[in-house]
């Protein structure tokens, strides 16, 4: 008997120990979105002047001015058509050189060829990025910076794609085969909707660097309908003095489709990844 | 089976990797070429019909910045003038941004036709690969714009060693040593003139926490000009800075001067105590204009960020006078070139772009458009009349605080290479922490101007 | 028969989309990179070929060697902090928790936030004069540990490190949770029906499960440090000096600001070695431990 309400009085604390620590992180992660989202509202003076309080007088007009000044239509338009075709094309073509990587040849070689590109700092690429999309005729075009976004990621996509896939028991791959599965129907019927949780890794983070990339779409383009929306919001920084608030409201617009796709696409898979899990 | 692959792919990334380098490499010779060979290809083509020329501007007066409203109307209304005959294009960008993307194009051979752009050592690289234009060539083709229209003292940054002008100078600029008024009345003080009487009212201030002197050093700003108006209080100081240029000499006695006073300033308290995070422009600014600070070293175009009520209660005074310096800073002013125009050479000398570039260029360097730029606090350096009336009144208290002032020039503008100068900036930064003595500090940027 | 005939065409099919852009659009500008570290070059005139003098003069400079060991300590910092509290929190979501689907989301949001917010929010905490770190000390009892963060000596390369660790732990938690996910969950009841505790379980059963995703996120959070940037731009220029630069940031100021791209180019090649013969030491180190 005692031991029995001894225990259970030891989950309960072990619980709310649990909930403790994870609501103070959670609120540790969520204060500075929080901060850009009041900060948003505010102009320079409360910015430093009343940094971490509420705004004294709401400036709703930063908003406005920051869409306008960014052109949210048209670069937020162009930034998601880049960003998701970057990242259809990276899952796609990722995952079947990550097969042949797992299940064909393990080649150490190949590996850490791919590894490579993790290890290249993003300012190495500026220049002979736009040489080589010059010798292409492909400058000021908004499919060099798909190309070049999925160059970027095939790194750490093809290694996170690898452990994903290397997770899958061989013994599916020579069931189905024996079952007559050629290896196209092997990859995209079987393997792939069981990497599902890889995929969606991949995705996301391969999403988001695109979204927010700065450097690269900075260079390779010009014409200012085609920048992409971070580029835009960039343009809001001023020569000496940068309005904060103003550059805040710009944050905010680039930031919620990102959170919103990171939401809906996430609770997809963890349907997909559980029912996986059980299937096995 | 693998062993296919696998030599398959070996074969395939060496042919890859030498075709991308033998293809960048011969590919870029090209480029450098291309420009001239385009503009063969469309003269030919477009000798009789009257087809469009297409030009690029890029600055960085994008969305962001002060000049923004004053610039791009009358940018739009001359694109709208001249649609029928030429297709411009303006690109904006965030200041740093823009270095970036300016650097990058020279690097792939893209330049804009014309850009705004700084002179002294940041434009060195670009005159010596001979991709500037020698503005008296623009001046000698345009009808409406004169070498004698500039003040002649602008023309320095943007002269080179060779003797030739590359850029057209826009914006002229004072520093201005600003006090509270009010602060100064609430603890009946005085505005100090001498060095000893600035550590008095410093005492009296900081015991009240109030901060004596907003300056700080983020990156060298807003330290870096704070240095050179402190600079000319001794003698010489002018020629040298004059000759810095040519005499790649920072080690001079009056610079170790210099920095051991503002080591004493710091060891008196009349700085923030956190110069790092308080350095910068807009922050240390922000200091006094919040009535932290009251005193404050800065320029004209800070003075969007300046409020009214700040602006009635501040007075323009002379910096206090170091205890060993042989000049009255009550008759100096730091007041120099600090932006203007460059123009590619290659836009300008094509047959077919050029009587378009010096339409665009007329534009760049109009009454109209300097008269418009003045009100975002910019001074012209053109030699128009600016109409008071319209002038935010710390613009007009800094005009007549100007007059009669010896105007004095700035290491900014002759540092003669950027190295040196991003030395000088780090260098500052580490100067105000304390972390470097007077002379480590001035050996310290001599070692990068005596570099190649 | 005629599949195993054409398979290898098909292999090589597979991987040969990933393979050229990889190689066209990463690689050639790699070597390329290489080729401007062998020469002097300012970015716009004609490259002089140097050979290693770039190389030697990195050796010898003073700034270097800061900035590198400064990258080190990012290095250690992030591994230590980043994984082990990414494992943890995961872990702790991993259990049948309430909500874990919020507090996955909310633990990810702060490495959505692009990193100039992140730095001027902290350069404006940190600030000793209207910064609220120093006041939230004081509250917390902490006072005697106030100091002007960003401009003492002692703490301004730590004070610039810590928003780069703590704002991709999410990260971590993520990559962990999505491999824990793929954890049977059988192998996880037995053990849990044999009578094991949750901390048990962790180590003798979750943790060997994960190795192979342990390994991909010590790789990334290595490489991830030693490309470190944004941060440590934004908030200070890497200076006072080089006190609180990167690697990466050395090489930005040496290329692009001072227009010196032969031996930025340099700096950037140190890095891609570096980075290789850590990641490769790494390997070595593991597969070692797996032979047993």
């Amino acid at each position: 008997m005692k031991s029995y309400s001894g225990r259970l009085l030891k989950y309960e604390m072990e619980a709310a120990l649990k909930y403790l620590l994870l609501g103070l992180v959670a609120v540790i992660a969520l204060y500075p979105f929080l901060w850009v989202v009041i900060s948003s509202l505010k102009d320079n003076n409360e910015i430093f002047g009343n940094s971490f309080g509420l705004p004294h007088i709401v400036r709703w007009g930063n908003f406005m001015e920051a869409w306008s000044g960014a052109k949210v239509e048209s670069s937020f338009f162009n930034s998601i058509i880049v960003c998701l075709v970057t990242v259809a094309f990276l899952a796609v073509i990722t995952s079947m050189g990550s097969y042949v990587l797992t299940r064909v040849t393990k080649s150490r070689i190949l590996s850490t060829y791919f590894l490579l590109g993790l290890m290249i700092p993003i300012h190495a690429l500026l220049i002979p990025s736009v040489l080589i999309f010059k010798v292409l005729h492909l400058q000021d075009s908004l499919f060099s910076l798909v190309i070049v976004y999925t160059a970027v990621n095939i790194s750490f996509s093809m290694f996170i794609m690898n452990g994903f896939l290397q997770k899958i028991p061989k013994e599916i791959d020579e069931a189905a085969t024996i079952d007559g599965c050629g290896t196209c129907r092997l990859f995209f019927y079987i393997l792939l909707p069981m990497a599902k949780p890889g995929i969606a890794t991949i995705a996301t983070l391969a999403f988001l660097n695109s979204w927010n990339d700065l450097l690269l779409s900075l260079v390779l383009i010009s014409t200012p309908a085609k920048r992409t929306l971070s580029l835009a919001i960039s343009v809001l920084k001023g020569s000496y003095m940068t309005r904060y608030g103003l550059l805040c409201a710009g944050f905010v617009i680039s930031i919620a489709p990102v959170v919103l796709m990171y939401l809906v696409f996430q609770k997809q898979v963890i349907a997909g990844m559980t029912a996986g899990a059980i299937k096995s | 089976m693998n062993r296919l692959i696998k030599n398959a792919l070996v074969f395939t990334v060496t042919a890859v990797l030498l075709t991308g380098i033998v293809g960048c490499g011969s590919g870029k010779e090209n480029l450098g070429n291309s420009s001239t060979v385009q503009s063969e290809t469309t003269s030919v083509a477009t000798t009789t019909a009257k087809s469009k020329v297409s030009l690029v501007f890029a600055t960085n007066w994008g969305e962001g910045d002060s000049k923004y409203t004053y610039f791009d109307p009358k940018f739009k209304e001359f694109q709208k003038a001249n649609a029928d005959t030429m297709d411009i294009v303006l690109e904006t960008n965030s200041t740093e941004d823009f270095k970036t993307k300016i650097k990058i194009q020279t690097a792939s051979g893209d330049l804009p036709s014309a850009f705004t752009y700084w002179g002294g050592a940041m434009m060195n690289n670009m005159v010596d690969a001979g991709l500037l234009l020698d503005v008296d060539e623009y001046f000698n083709a345009s009808s409406t714009v004169k070498r004698d229209n500039f003040e002649p003292t602008s023309f320095s940054y943007y002269t080179a060693a060779d003797g030739k002008t590359y850029g057209v100078p826009l914006e002229s600029t004072r520093g201005i040593f600003l006090v509270n008024t009010e602060i100064f009345k609430k603890y009946n003080l005085q505005v100090p003139k001498t060095y000893d009487e600035l550590k008095n009212v410093s005492k009296i201030l900081n015991q009240n926490g109030i901060i004596p002197i907003a300056m700080a050093s983020n990156g060298g700003t807003p330290a870096e000009f704070f240095f050179s108006e402190l600079y000319n209080q001794y003698s010489g100081a002018a020629e040298e800075i004059k000759n810095f240029t040519a005499s790649r000499k920072f080690n001079t006695s009056n610079a170790v001067k210099v920095a051991a006073n503002i080591q004493d300033m710091i060891s008196n308290n009349m700085f923030p105590k956190d110069t790092v995070a308080n350095g910068g422009w807009g922050p240390c600014l922000q200091l006094y204009t919040d009535q932290k600070a009251a005193m404050t070293y800065t320029y004209p175009w800070m003075f969007e960020s300046i409020p009214e009520e700040i602006q009635k209660i501040s007075d323009i005074v002379p910096i206090p006078k170091l205890p060993d310096a042989d000049i009255d800073p009550a008759n100096i002013m730091s007041g120099f070139t600090v932006y203007g125009c460059v123009i590619k050479k290659a836009a300008f000398t094509d047959t077919v772009t050029h009587d378009a570039m010096v339409k665009l260029c007329d534009f760049l360097a109009s009454d109209d458009l300097s008269t418009n730029l003045t009100k975002s606090g910019m001074i012209p350096a053109k030699k128009i009349t600016v109409d008071m009336n319209g002038q935010k009144l710390i613009y007009q208290k800094m005009m007549s605080y100007a007059e009669g002032k010896n105007l004095i020039q700035v290491h900014f503008s002759t540092i003669p290479s950027q190295s040196a100068l991003s030395m000088l900036d780090t260098s500052l930064d580490e100067l105000f922490i304390n972390a470097l003595t007077p002379q480590a500090f001035v050996d310290k940027v001599q070692a990068a101007l005596d570099k190649k | 028969m005629k599949s195993k005939l054409t398979r290898p065409v098909i292999l090589a099919l597979f991987i040969l989309p990933v393979f050229m852009v990889y190689s066209i659009f990463l690689m050639i500008p790699l070597v390329q990179t290489g080729y401007y570290s062998l020469t002097s070059w300012n970015g716009i005139s004609q490259k002089v070929f140097i050979g290693f003098d770039n190389f030697n003069a990195l050796m010898k400079n003073n700034d270097y060697w800061i900035t590198f060991f400064n990258t080190m300590k990012l290095t250690a910092v992030s591994l230590l902090i980043q994984i082990t509290v990414g494992l943890l929190l995961a872990y702790l979501l991993y259990q049948k928790t309430k909500g874990a689907k919020i507090f996955r989301t909310i633990f990810f949001l702060p490495v959505v936030i692009a990193p100039v917010a992140i730095g001027l929010m902290f350069s404006l905490f940190y600030n000793s004069q209207i910064g609220i770190f120093n006041k939230i000390l004081t509250v917390l009892g902490l006072g005697m540990f106030q100091t002007h963060w960003l401009s003492n000596i002692n703490t301004l390369l730590y004070a610039v490190m810590a928003p780069q660790v703590w704002q991709y732990i999410g990260l971590y938690v993520t990559i962990f949770l999505g491999a824990m996910q793929t954890i049977p969950v059988e192998t996880i009841e037995s053990t849990q029906i044999d009578g094991a505790g949750k901390t048990r379980t962790f180590f003798n059963v979750v943790l060997p499960q994960l190795s192979g995703f342990m390994n991909i996120c010590i790789v990334l959070c290595l490489t991830g440090s030693l490309k470190a940037f944004d941060h440590s731009w934004i908030m200070t220029g890497g200076g006072p000096g080089v006190r609180s630069a990167y690697l990466g940031v050395f090489m930005y100021k040496t290329a692009f600001t001072n227009s010196d791209f032969g031996l930025g180019s340099a700096i950037t090649i140190t890095i891609v070695i570096i980075s290789l013969l850590m990641t490769g030491l790494f390997n070595q180190f593991t597969a070692g431990e797996h032979d047993n």
